[in-house]
Formats: C-alpha cells, structure tokens, sequence
C-alpha cells in the first residue's frame, strides 16, 4: 500500500542527464506520436524530438535518444516477409552509404552548434519551420479534396511526374548504373546526393529522412511507389543503426528513454496500422494540421520557458487526436463482431 | 577515452545546472567538458554496466546500444506479428469507411 501512496514509483532516473523523468510521460509520446505517426503514413520520428525536448531533453540527447526507435521500428517492419520483396539492394546500399554520410554531417553541426549553445534553439526553429510546412500540406490536401479545387493541379503535377525522370536521367555523370529492381538507369551520383541531404535533415533534427527520400525516388528518379518505399526501408535502418552509434559515441543517447520510447512507439505505429485498415483519414486532417499546430506551439512555449505549458499542450492536441482515431477504430471493431456473432445466430 | 559535452545548452552560466551531475570541467563556455555518470546510487545491474561503459569505453556503450536496439527492435517485431495475424481477422471483416 505504501508503494501505491509513495509516487516514486513513476520516475525513471536517467544517468547520463542526471535526472528524473515520469516513465507514464514517455510511454504516452511514444504510443501517441505511433498512432498519429503510423495513421497518416508520416512515420514518428517527427514527433518524438520535440516531445523528448518539451518534457525537458536537450536536442542532441532527444535526436540521439530518437533515433533508437527508426532503428528498432524499421527492423520489426521486416518482420512481415512480403517487405524483402520489391527491396532495390542496389539503389538501397547507395543511399544507406549516403545517409550515412549525411548523418554524420548533421551529428557534427549538431556538435557544433551545442558548443556554442545554440543546438536548442536553432534545432527548435527548424522544427517550426518544418512543422509549419506540414499544417501549410494538409490545409492544401484537404482544401484539394473537400473542394474538388485539386483536379487541375493533379493533371499538371502527373505531368511533371513524367517529366524530371527523364530529363535527370539525362545527367550522366559516372559511374551510370541500371537498377533492375527499380528499372531505371541513372548516374549513382543522384540517389547519392540525395541521400546526403535527406541524412543531414535527419542528423540535424532526428526525423526519418523518408519525407524527402521518397518524393524523390518516385517522382525524381521514376521508382514505383512499392519499390521506393521497400527500398527506403533499409536505408532507414541503416540510417538508424548509425544515427545510434554516432550519437551513443558522443555520449547524447539515454538507453532507458530509447527503450521505453522505442517499444511505446513500436506499440503505437502498430495500432495506427490497424486503425488506417479500418479508416482513411480525409476529414480528420483538419484536427491533425491543428494538433500539429499546437505541436509548433509547444515548442515555442519551450523557447521561452514554459516547459511545462508546452509538454501539457502537446500531449493534449496529440491525445485527443489518438482519442478521435481510436474511438471511430473501437467503433468499427464492436460493428464488425457485432455483425459477426448476429451472422452466427 | 574521456567523453566531452558541452554546457547544457541553456544554463551553463547558471548555478543550478549543478543538479545535472555532470562533471563540468572548463573555463569558459566554448570549452569542451569532460561528463561522467554517477553510477554509485545505481542497484540495477544492466543500467550500471552500461552507465560503467559509458564513462570508461563510449565504443563499446555505442556498440552496445546499437546491439539493444536490434533486438528490442526483432522482439518488438516478432510480437507485434503475432498480434497482427490475430486482429487480421476482424480488420477483414469491414471495408475502409470514410471518417
């Protein structure tokens, strides 16, 4: 009875910040940046630094402590074995070099500008910028969808679609390569670049790199959809394993929070999994563009000291959106069981 | 091989950033600082193992890290597979509905 009155229970002592943080405070980022995460197809990687960050981690422990869970949830993909399928080995291993590579580019910034004490800041305010951009996406989408204004647009971006494959395909620099699996011909400097720049984006700030990697293999370098995301896969892994490695090696990764976040998350991505199964996400993007707002909000309240407020208003805009796609998921489930069991009688 | 950190970012002039327990050791900000764990109060034998690692042998805390995550990350996979294949039933039963 004394354990249950004695609150101590609920801290988790983290060594190497030398201090104590409410484990229920990470289990409920990493199982809401999951679900939001696996439900809107943008991975959780995004959510989780600035989450870590606002419940009082310094930047580089949070990108350090981070980048565990893209390591440990890109490895548990690969237990379904339909993923092997479809994998460009090739064009995988030239961007994994390249995110390497990059990783440590954005690892050292990072470094650099901790020395100068300016990692919090600046690292906040390009994850505004970032988040920004995301509500800025969703307002368009959604705007293209419930006003039927995108119909002009999809015609000239499928245009477009078409037309850079061919024209930097022409770019021939070499060594030129084909891709079997992927059926295009191109110089190994292009995934390599971009592979570069998308792994200083997730050095720099933690996030996955696949906002990036993707978009461009399809409509850059003219991968299909399957073989650019499968391929993407183990380039994350990849990425992960070495984002671990280099921060673990300059001493900014707390193990406990990895594990706890990267299991919590691993729990979250998959019941996100199963609630996009059951429900596509067209009328709830104004309530994500908005928690994703409140997110950005967070983050500023951090800046200047409200801490507290801000890891408050971050759980409850992402807390109430888990709620909303859990509700409509819970409904769905008790329908079908229900229409199961009246079948049987 | 000593480990070096900076300041915390925002308190480095402040008193207080004693609690962090890091052993600060330098003039001025710029400096690199030397951190070490405090690995006495610690009772739980794998933390102190690492938390040891940490101060004597960062290679190896790396390694080890990156060992961990593999395999939380195979268990993690491997249990989440056998719950999906037990929810894939009722997943089938309901086709996708707008929200």
């Amino acid at each position: 009875m004394e354990f249950l009155c004695n609150f101590n229970w609920i801290y988790v002592h983290l060594p190497i910040m030398d201090t104590v943080v409410a484990w229920p405070c990470l289990v409920l980022l990493g199982i809401f940046a999951g679900i939001i995460g696996s439900f809107f197809g943008m991975g959780a990687g995004w959510l989780i630094v600035p989450g870590l960050n606002v419940l009082g981690f310094p930047m580089p422990i949070a990108i350090g402590t981070g980048f565990a869970h893209m390591a440990g949830n890109s490895i548990s993909s690969f237990f379904q074995p339909s993923r092997f399928c479809d994998v460009d080995y090739k064009l995988g291993f030239i961007m994994s070099v390249g995110s390497v590579i990059g990783i440590e580019i954005g690892a050292q910034v990072v470094m650099r500008l901790e020395l100068f004490e300016l990692a919090d800041v600046s690292i906040r305010c390009m994850y505004l910028i970032f988040l920004i951009t995301i509500v800025w996406m969703i307002y368009r989408d959604y705007r293209e969808i419930v006003c039927g204004e995108g119909r002009e647009l999809h015609g000239s971006r499928n245009s477009r679609t078409a037309y850079w494959p061919k024209v930097l395909h022409k770019f021939s620099l070499a060594p030129v390569i084909h891709f079997r699996t992927s059926g295009i011909t191109c110089s190994v400097w292009l995934p390599f670049i971009v592979s570069v720049i998308a792994g200083i984006l997730t050095g720099l700030m933690g996030i996955g790199g696949s906002i990036l990697r993707i978009p461009v293999l399809v409509y850059i370098l003219g991968c299909t959809t399957l073989v650019a995301v499968r391929t993407n896969l183990i380039t994350v892994l990849i990425a992960g394993l070495y984002g671990v490695f280099t921060y673990g090696i300059k001493g900014r990764f707390e193990v406990e929070a990895a594990f706890i976040v990267l299991v919590c998350v691993g729990v979250g991505l998959k019941i996100g999994n199963v609630a996009s199964k059951y429900s596509t996400g067209c009328r709830i993007r104004p309530f994500f563009g908005v928690s994703v707002l409140c997110c950005a909000l967070a983050l500023v309240f951090k800046q200047f000291g409200y801490g507290m407020l801000g890891y408050i208003l971050f759980m409850v805009a992402l807390g109430l959106l888990c709620c909303f796609i859990m509700k409509n998921m819970g409904a769905m489930i008790m329908g079908a069981y229900r229409d199961k069991y009246k079948h049987v009688e | 091989m000593p480990k070096k950190y900076t300041s915390d970012n925002s308190d480095s002039h402040n008193p207080s950033c004693q609690r962090t327990g890091f052993a600060f050791a330098g003039s001025f900000v710029a400096d690199e600082l030397v951190v070490v764990v405090d690995t006495r109060t610690m009772t739980f034998d794998m933390m102190k193992y690492l938390a040891d690692l940490y101060n004597s042998n960062i290679v190896l805390f790396s390694v080890w890290a990156m060992v961990l995550t593999i395999i939380v990350g195979c268990a993690l996979g491997f249990l989440m597979h056998v719950v999906i294949a037990r929810t894939k039933e009722a997943s089938d039963i309901r086709e996708v509905i707008e929200l």
